[in-house]
């Protein structure tokens, strides 16, 4: 192998981490309300804006800035989830499916979300994070690669692997998956379902608001980063949409495959290659690269 | 509900003609251009509640439609010298064709499919108007001549107004038609309970498919009345922010209800008029404005600006 | 403060707008009062484009002030009017005809973006009401010259890489070339200049690598330019992917070639710097070229004009670089007026803006409108900056005195 394809596919797995972190947030929050996240990728602009303004201002180093900006990111998930989602199913209970106003009511918040975050003065001109770790790169094979690179995915997947022994074994966590996949059963079962839907959005704000702070270190932060959400969807789509560890390597597949594509049919490609991935994937394997059954609606 | 159409149905569609004769020498350029802008986002809208207000499906593709319907009659025209009526027809079917292929390969599938595949293709559209650099100009945008409606040229803001009213007032019979033939019926069923609708013998895959070709090619209709009273056209028109003005639209007005859709799309289509007035300090505010505007409607008014006026005059009977 | 009242007012405006004004008036110049003149001011000044549209404005608007506290022009104040196109073509059609239907403007400044401008490019030629861009700068809106459009203050992409293409040959010795760029207007339009220079000069493009505006992971791009192994790297890149593509270059340690920035990919040093987070590797030999006489808004040569913007508008104490593009077009208006006389029709104003010709102190190149000509900056300078200082380096070149505008016909 080239040390060139080496790189490319080193790269696309480091961004790749990134876009599992968000895929997962889109995942979760649909397997408990049933409906996309369309802000997902404006957590992730806000979480990355919030890490900066105290880098800028009060030059905090990572390890404080993490947890404001978790606890940010969590408090605004879960309040988007009180004040719009609650009444948006209170109302809809039986009647309708609650997906179309949900969905409407997440591109609304995404653009609130960039909208408030552009009036601050310092987001007019691009900004970047500083490295995560500092550096000379690691060789190996001759191939170089990068401390920021290693941390990034070394971050990623320890957020992933801390969310999967939650979700596994803690009783909370595993309250929240009970609630996801039969509410009606995890409610009689004395789990409080509403409360559960709640945190699960907190959590999906958390994560895709982490991975802002990775993103800001590799990629130019700008108030538009939110459109990062669309490779992310390619990633869970990839996943099948409701297939957790699917959508994880469907973030790392996503990130590589785009870049391969740009490598062997050129840079203009890489562009449009999220969107033929979504495609593609939902005419030949709907149910997501990873096997499980096609959720045909039974109609 | 069903059944022929009200005397107030047949009314609508010729008021409108009338209004476009009688109205035009009144009203200054600007106010026909917005006027236009209007009418352009009313078709949309409607196209965009037929199957998400009607049939209850998740599409964002209008907006891609919307272009392949803009360039198909600008291209056919301007490099083909094909006249307008006719490449009006030629959008529509090349719209209807690539909805049904979509649909074919995404109605069958869960909810939310129908949603990421439509997104997809929107982009992806976008990518090729751009790139088609021989066929759209690429990203260097097109110049327009004026619309060629066989038996004369449209020139100037005031005949561009009349021919798009004229457009607006079939779409809008058309509607009224749609909503009470059979398949309008099979819509509501669907939207209410695809079981409901499967067990009474109705194809819900079929339906489906049939709906998104044809709100489809209202949006493509649309485009082509972009054509009419632009004289430029490029990707820009047709990126992502619209799809949400859309959405917003539906949502303020009151998805489901066609009166409700175009007040929806009125207002918003006059939104920015006002804003200009209203926020001109805190024009940067404006973004987060129109936000605040579609997560309060759907939150706090659910059936829209039509659900409103509908709870008051059901008030009203009663105090009587 | 009643938002209600205000809405309430605003739309019964808009209804009363709908009745008063009637059909065109008779041909009169509009705009035009013994002690005022109109002008209608627009630009992205919300949503993702802002920042090209807010500084500029201002610039615009402070310098009207100014002449008007001076006194005005032959007795007569400068008002104007702002408005919000978002950058899109269609709200950029309603105001251009608001402004020319409702308002009555004399004229227009406005718009930062070539696709809202060359969209009212048949509006404002059949009406007649001449249109300044504020800080457009597409090629698709001066080439070939409209009679009623005037753009490119902050100069076209010929401008910039024709002075990029320049210096890269003349001063960096470059027999090969390769660029990075996206495939927008603005891109191709470098693009078109960068083969024009390489053709006359016999010098070669190795590499044209696509970076898109909104890019993730520019790996293969920057591989692929690495590998085609060119004398000197060319970046027609805005400022995110820029930044991006810096990176790229530090990771991979590409820092000995030469690279050339050209359209806004710096805005100012300043950002740029910022947007690495202060790393400088990067820059060992980095150069840039822009159209001003400074590269911030405190170099001398710029300081006055900031002093002016804070001056009248005292919210935004530090204006962006961009800020000095609203000037000049500003200023040929104000030019045009004085040389039109006290007897002030539109067609004495276009006979008057056709031998405009002066130096505005803030572009590196004189502002010129003629007959055959609707860009009015042609010229750039590169500079090179290493993370600390700006030298100048070259220029400022002309475009049309490097390839003949009839190249391009």
């Amino acid at each position: 192998m080239s040390t060139t394809l080496a790189l490319v596919i080193i790269s696309g797995i480091a961004t790749g981490a990134i876009y599992s972190l968000i895929a997962l947030s889109i995942v979760i929050v649909y397997k408990a309300s049933d409906a996309v996240n369309f802000a997902a990728g404006e957590f992730t602009m806000v979480g990355a804006y919030i890490a900066l303004f105290f880098i800028v201002s009060a030059s905090l180093p990572y390890y404080l800035i993490f947890p404001i900006v978790a606890a940010a990111t969590f408090i605004l998930g879960g309040a988007f989830e009180r004040l719009v989602v609650v009444p948006i199913t209170n109302r809809t209970k039986g009647r309708e499916n609650p997906l179309i106003p949900i969905v409407i009511a997440t591109f609304g918040l995404s653009l609130m979300l960039t909208g408030f975050v552009r009036v601050f003065p310092y987001t007019e001109e691009v900004r970047s994070l500083p490295p995560l770790i500092r550096g000379a790169p690691i060789f190996v094979g001759g191939v170089p690669i990068l401390l920021t690179d290693i941390a990034i995915v070394v971050v990623a997947v320890t957020a992933i692997l801390g969310f999967w022994l939650f979700f596994s074994y803690t009783m909370l966590g595993k309250a929240l998956q009970a609630s996801s996949q039969n509410p009606r059963t995890a409610a009689l079962s004395g789990i409080p379902v509403a409360k559960m839907r709640m945190i699960v959005w907190a959590i999906a704000g958390l994560m895709a608001g982490v991975s802002g702070m990775l993103v800001g270190p590799k990629l130019a932060l700008t108030p538009n980063l939110g459109g990062i959400i669309m490779i992310a969807i390619a990633a869970a789509v990839i996943g099948g949409f409701s297939n957790l560890p699917g959508s994880i390597l469907g973030g790392f597949i996503v990130g590589v495959v785009q870049n391969l594509i740009g490598y062997f049919f050129g840079s203009t490609t890489i562009a449009v290659a999220p969107f033929l991935i979504i495609m593609v994937v939902l005419l030949f394997r709907p149910q997501g690269l990873f096997g499980g059954p096609v959720h045909v609606k039974k109609v | 509900m069903y059944g022929s159409l009200t005397r107030y149905e047949l009314a609508w569609p010729l008021v409108v003609v009338a209004a476009a004769v009688l109205f035009p020498p009144y009203l200054n350029n600007y106010l026909l251009f917005v006027g236009s802008i209007l009418l352009v986002y009313a078709v949309l809208a409607l196209g965009l509640d037929l199957i998400m207000g009607h049939a209850g499906q998740f599409a964002l593709s209008h907006v891609a439609f919307y272009g392949i319907g803009a360039y198909v009659t600008a291209i056919l025209q301007s490099r083909y010298g094909v006249p307008f009526p006719i490449g009006l027809v030629a959008a529509i079917v090349v719209s209807a064709a690539l909805a049904a292929a979509i649909a074919v390969a995404s109605v069958r599938l869960r909810h939310i499919y129908l949603g990421l595949a439509t997104v997809a293709f929107a982009a992806a559209t976008h990518w090729v108007f751009e790139h088609w650099r021989n066929l759209t100009g690429g990203v260097d945008g097109m110049r327009l001549p004026p619309a060629d409606f066989m038996f004369f040229r449209a020139v100037g803001d005031a005949a561009n107004f009349r021919v798009l009213a004229v457009m607006f007032a079939l779409i809008l019979l058309a509607t009224f038609l749609l909503v009470r033939s059979k398949l309008g019926r099979s819509m509501a069923a669907i939207r209410d309970s695809e079981h409901v609708a499967a067990v009474s013998g109705i194809s819900v895959a079929r339906t489906k498919m049939w709906v998104f070709m044809i709100s489809s090619a209202y949006a493509s209709v649309a485009g082509s009345m972009l054509f009419v009273f632009n004289s430029f056209i490029s990707p820009i028109d047709f990126t992502f922010a619209p799809a949400v003005l859309l959405l917003t639209m539906l949502v303020v007005g009151g998805m489901g209800s066609i009166p409700g859709v175009i007040v929806g799309a009125f207002l918003l289509g006059i939104l920015p008029e006002v804003l200009r007035t209203v926020l001109r300090n805190y024009l940067v505010w404006q973004e987060f404005v129109y936000g605040l505007i579609l997560v309060l409607s759907i939150t706090l008014m659910p059936q829209g600006v039509a659900g409103l006026f509908k709870k008051l005059t059901a008030k009203r009977r009663e105090a009587k | 403060m009643g938002i209600i009242s205000q809405t309430i007012r605003a739309v019964g405006g808009f209804a009363i707008a709908a009745v008063m004004a009637g059909p065109a008036a008779a041909q009169t110049t509009t705009g035009v009062t013994d002690d005022e003149i109109l002008i209608g001011i627009f630009a992205p000044l919300s949503g993702a484009l802002t920042a090209y549209g807010t500084d500029p404005t201002n610039a615009a608007r402070a310098w009207f002030n100014d002449v008007n506290e001076k006194g005005g022009i032959h007795g007569r104040q400068i008002r104007y009017i702002v408005e919000d196109d978002k950058c899109t073509p269609a709200e950029a059609g309603a105001i251009a005809r608001k402004f020319i239907n409702v308002d009555r403007v004399f004229a227009m400044l406005g718009g930062s973006c070539s696709g809202a401008t060359v969209s009212i490019q048949e509006l404002v030629n059949q009406e007649q009401i001449p249109h300044f861009m504020l800080n457009a700068s597409g090629d698709a809106g001066v080439y070939p010259p409209t009679k009623y459009q005037f753009g490119a203050a902050p100069g076209t992409q010929r401008a910039t890489l024709a002075a990029v293409m320049s210096y890269a040959i003349d001063d960096l010795g470059a027999k090969t070339v390769g660029v990075l760029g996206p495939e927008d207007e603005m891109g191709t339009a470098a693009l078109r200049m960068i083969h024009a220079v390489a053709e006359k000069r016999g010098v070669e493009v190795v590499a044209n690598e696509i970076v898109p505006n909104n890019a993730t992971d520019v790996t293969v791009p920057v591989l692929n330019v690495q590998s085609a192994n060119p004398d000197v790297i060319i970046l027609t890149t805005y400022a995110p992917p820029t930044t991006l593509v810096m990176k790229k270059i530090v990771e991979f340690g590409l820092v000995d070639k030469p690279i050339i920035s050209a359209i806004q990919g710096v805005s100012s040093t300043d950002a740029f710097l910022a947007s690495l987070d202060g790393d400088t590797t990067g820059l060992k030999n980095f150069y840039y070229a822009h159209p001003l006489v400074g590269e911030t808004m405190d170099d001398p040569g710029l300081k006055p004009f900031k002093d002016l913007m804070v001056k009248h508008f005292p919210d935004r104490p530090n204006p962006g670089i961009m800020g000095a593009y609203g000037f000049p077009h500003a200023m040929a208006i104000v030019h045009a007026l004085e040389a039109a006389g006290p007897g002030l029709t539109r067609e004495k104003f276009m006979e008057a803006i056709e031998k405009t010709n002066f130096e505005s102190g803030v572009m590196a190149a004189p502002t010129v409108f003629n007959p055959e000509r609707r860009d009015s900056l042609r010229g750039q300078v590169i500079v090179k900056f290493d993370g600390e200082t700006v030298t100048h380096a070259g220029g400022p070149y002309l475009w049309d005195e490097i390839v003949d505008p009839s190249y391009f016909d």
